[in-house]
């Protein structure tokens, strides 16, 4: 017997320049799979992914130049070094001159003293900002993070939020997929709530509310539970 | 694609340094480096007789053949309904979404595959080659060429012929690439039956049926059907270049080349059933090295529950035994290898005290396989080590169950020895002797592999490494037990000596147990 199970079904969303979005879902909601399908990982069986206008089925290589993905479970190479590391992440997305890009995002992530020690040696922390590094060293226009903070130190936490929102004023489109609904609520200009595959509510946290029936001043926290408890 | 070569590269540079800056690994490898050049250098120095080797090219060829054409049968199969092509999760992770080409990724995986292929067959090859040119007097090159092209041509070609059918099936639903596999399992089947029946045809025409088997496999109908591994049997067996072995070599050649281009060129996305494939791989391989219990949930729901029991470190015991039960892998392999080993000593006969021999090593076996203690706790000492106990307390509770195990299964099988076995005058002795020293022996052994546990954890170690050292410190221990017997036994002094073997063996086990409740207390699994 066999079943074919669908993860995403009939979504459609807008991320415009200078936003940051958020995706949020219960376990299962199909947030991971919708990130994969953005940054071609994952093909959608029916739709299309546009990047900056460019068609990502069908010009591939020109749409994930503008993409950066930070998965959940970081798996960076254990065998090279950390500044190794990021120089082949540089070679891969052709960045010219990329020491100094390198020197200062190891800096900013407290790297600096880690970076001729491989990565197996890094601690679970250190493996994420390495990743979070990876994805910001050839400048992406497009920023993907699914669950971009766990097992980062605060400070470390505060440099990511801070570098987010500097992209995002740069004009930068950052996606955040995250059962840290403070981290949503706190960083995001728009969300989106899927549960099931679907979407249940895309909106600023203010229509979001009014969509749930929630009082103006709830948590996201409160209208999350609310909505996909009683779907609209 | 510049891209890709500094990362190949670099790991290759990065694991050679870390493996030569690591004594942990160094010293095992230089050990393991040492127990194979050993014979060869001992091969290569002495000048051995002239001994006619046991088998000629002709008896070979065919078992080349039938090894390569299996290989290839069961890798097409396995290729219709799982995605052969494996990545490494950081390749997933930062290769998939690089703007990288899909057939750059693809070509990088398939020559580094091709590549490590090519280095493990030379050193396999190299290496049994080696053995016997020595030991029958022929020449090791360039036949080494010839074994070492033809073996490598034909896994590419298998490969390459695994890669296409799983790329293609990729497009096709679950159900229609089981169909599939069906259709070539039903295939393959009556392949094996023409085989089975043409082999009875000539066994029942008075031909033997080794020499049938021969028969057959280098018939021209058989040898068309499956040709390139044909071919590659033809080429490995060679002794020199000749005008028919350089064109089967260069047959082969184009072979791997055009079902290479074939696999660069099927147009399909990959990237996500290639990612599920390597994750589940890649978890089950952690699974073994963390070395993990696959448990049966109908199984467990069909067995008797056992009572809790047991007061603070105790209660591990029940913790165990619950788990050894459930634990199938470990349990039904170890119940199957008793009975057939039993069933090997009771068929050849002869004395009792030779049948003790199966005794001895059904608790070395049963050690090995039942798991439930250090080795299975491993992923959760930190739980362990807060139970308000003390360290000798709570290493007698972990290593309680694989010695109660395998101590019951020898019991068993000695009660039905001894009444199988005629009576001798030795029997009741050497019962009485093995009633004690079995569970001794098991304590031995067991103590001895979860010291190995907690001095390699199977976490920040390779696996092959601790399990030799373990063999190795067995044979250390046990050493002195064989010496003693043979001493008394060539005194004249048979019972004597057994007693002195229980006695040693007693304070072995109890040092050791110390030895062991002394690494617990200090063991740290972050710092070994």
């Amino acid at each position: 017997m066999y079943k074919t199970v669908t993860a995403v079904d009939d979504l459609s969303f807008t991320v415009h320049d200078g936003e940051i979005f958020g995706l949020v879902g219960p376990n299962g909601a199909g947030k991971t799979t919708t990130l994969k399908c953005i940054c071609g990982v994952a093909l959608p069986t029916q739709g299309l992914v546009l990047v900056d206008g460019i068609n990502l089925q069908k010009e591939e290589q020109k749409a994930k130049e503008l993409l950066a993905f930070v998965p959940e479970t970081p798996n960076p190479y254990e065998i090279l070094t950390v500044s190794e590391h990021l120089k082949f992440i540089s070679m891969l997305y052709s960045v010219d001159n990329p020491e100094p890009k390198i020197e200062h995002l190891l800096n900013a992530f407290e790297l600096d003293g880690k970076k001729d020690n491989l990565v197996n040696s890094l601690s679970k922390g250190m493996k994420q900002k390495l990743t979070i590094c990876c994805a910001l060293v050839h400048d992406p226009h497009v920023l993907l993070l699914d669950e971009p903070l766990i097992g980062i130190d605060p400070r470390g936490a505060r440099t990511l939020k801070d570098i987010l929102i500097e992209r995002a004023a740069q004009g930068d489109s950052v996606i955040i997929s995250s059962h840290m609904l403070y981290l949503v609520e706190e960083l995001c200009h728009r969300i989106l709530i899927i549960d099931d595959g679907k979407k249940i509510a895309e909106g600023t946290l203010q229509e979001i509310r009014k969509k749930a029936l929630a009082s103006s001043d709830a948590s996201l926290e409160e209208v999350f539970l609310k909505i996909t408890e009683e779907p609209l | 694609m510049k891209a890709l070569l500094y990362l190949d590269v670099h790991i290759f540079k990065n694991t050679v340094i870390a493996t030569l800056k690591n004594p942990k690994q160094i010293i095992p490898a230089i050990f393991m480096g040492s127990l194979f050049l050993f014979p060869l250098i001992t091969i290569y120095s002495i000048d051995a007789p002239l001994m006619a080797a046991p088998y000629t090219t002709e008896t070979v060829k065919p078992i080349i053949f039938s090894f390569l054409t299996f290989i290839t049968w069961i890798t097409v199969i396995h290729s219709t309904t799982k995605n052969t092509l494996v990545f490494s999760l950081p390749e997933i992770d930062f290769l998939f979404p690089s703007p990288l080409k899909r057939k750059v990724i693809l070509f990088n995986r398939v020559a580094t595959n091709y590549l490590k292929l090519a280095v493990q067959y030379a050193a396999m090859a190299g290496f049994f080659l080696f053995v016997f040119s020595s030991l029958y007097h022929f020449v090791f090159w360039p036949r080494i060429l010839f074994l070492w092209l033809a073996i490598l041509m034909s896994m590419i070609f298998a490969s390459n012929l695994g890669g296409i059918v799983s790329l293609v099936s990729s497009h096709f639903s679950e159900l229609k690439r089981s169909r599939n596999r069906n259709i070539l399992i039903l295939v393959l089947a009556s392949f094996l039956g023409i085989i089975s029946g043409y082999i009875f045809w000539q066994v029942f025409q008075g031909i033997p049926v080794v020499q049938a088997v021969i028969n057959v496999l280098n018939s021209s109908v058989v040898r068309i059907l499956m040709y390139p591994m044909a071919a590659a049997s033809d080429v490995a067996v060679a002794w020199r270049l000749t005008v028919g072995v350089g064109l089967k070599l260069l047959f082969l050649i184009v072979l791997c080349v055009v079902t290479t281009i074939g696999v660069l060129s099927v147009e399909t996305h990959f990237y996500e059933a290639s990612e599920a494939i390597s994750r589940e791989l890649w978890e089950s391989v952690h699974k073994m090295r963390r070395q993990e219990v696959v448990v049966s949930e109908s199984f467990v729901k069909k067995m008797r529950k056992i009572r809790p029991f047991g007061d603070r470190a105790t209660a591990l015991i029940w913790k165990n035994l619950v788990g050894m039960i459930r634990d199938i892998r470990s349990l039904l392999p170890t119940v199957f290898m008793a009975i057939f080993l039993f069933a090997m000593t009771f068929f050849r006969g002869g004395e009792f005290f030779n049948a003790l021999f199966f005794l001895f090593f059904l608790v070395f076996i049963s050690s090995g396989y039942v798991r439930w203690d250090f080795r299975e706790d491993l992923r959760r000492i930190e739980i362990i080590k807060l139970i308000p106990d003390s360290n000798f307390r709570i290493v007698l509770s972990e290593i309680a169950v694989p010695i109660l195990f395998s101590t019951v299964v020898s019991y068993i099988f000695l009660g039905v020895t001894f009444f199988a076995f005629p009576h001798s005058e030795s029997k009741l002795v050497l019962t009485g002797f093995s009633v004690v020293a079995l569970p001794l022996f098991s304590v031995v052994m067991v103590t001895i592999s979860n010291l190995s546990t907690l001095y390699y954890p199977p976490q920040t170690n390779s696996q092959v490494i601790p399990g030799v050292l373990s063999l190795i410190f067995t044979m250390m221990v046990l050493t002195p037990s064989l010496f003693l017997l043979m001493l008394f036994i060539v005194l004249d002094k048979m019972y004597l000596g057994l007693l002195s073997v229980l006695l040693l063996n007693a304070a072995i086990a109890f040092a050791l147990i110390k030895l062991l409740a002394r690494k617990y207390r200090f063991f740290d699994l972050t710092s070994s």
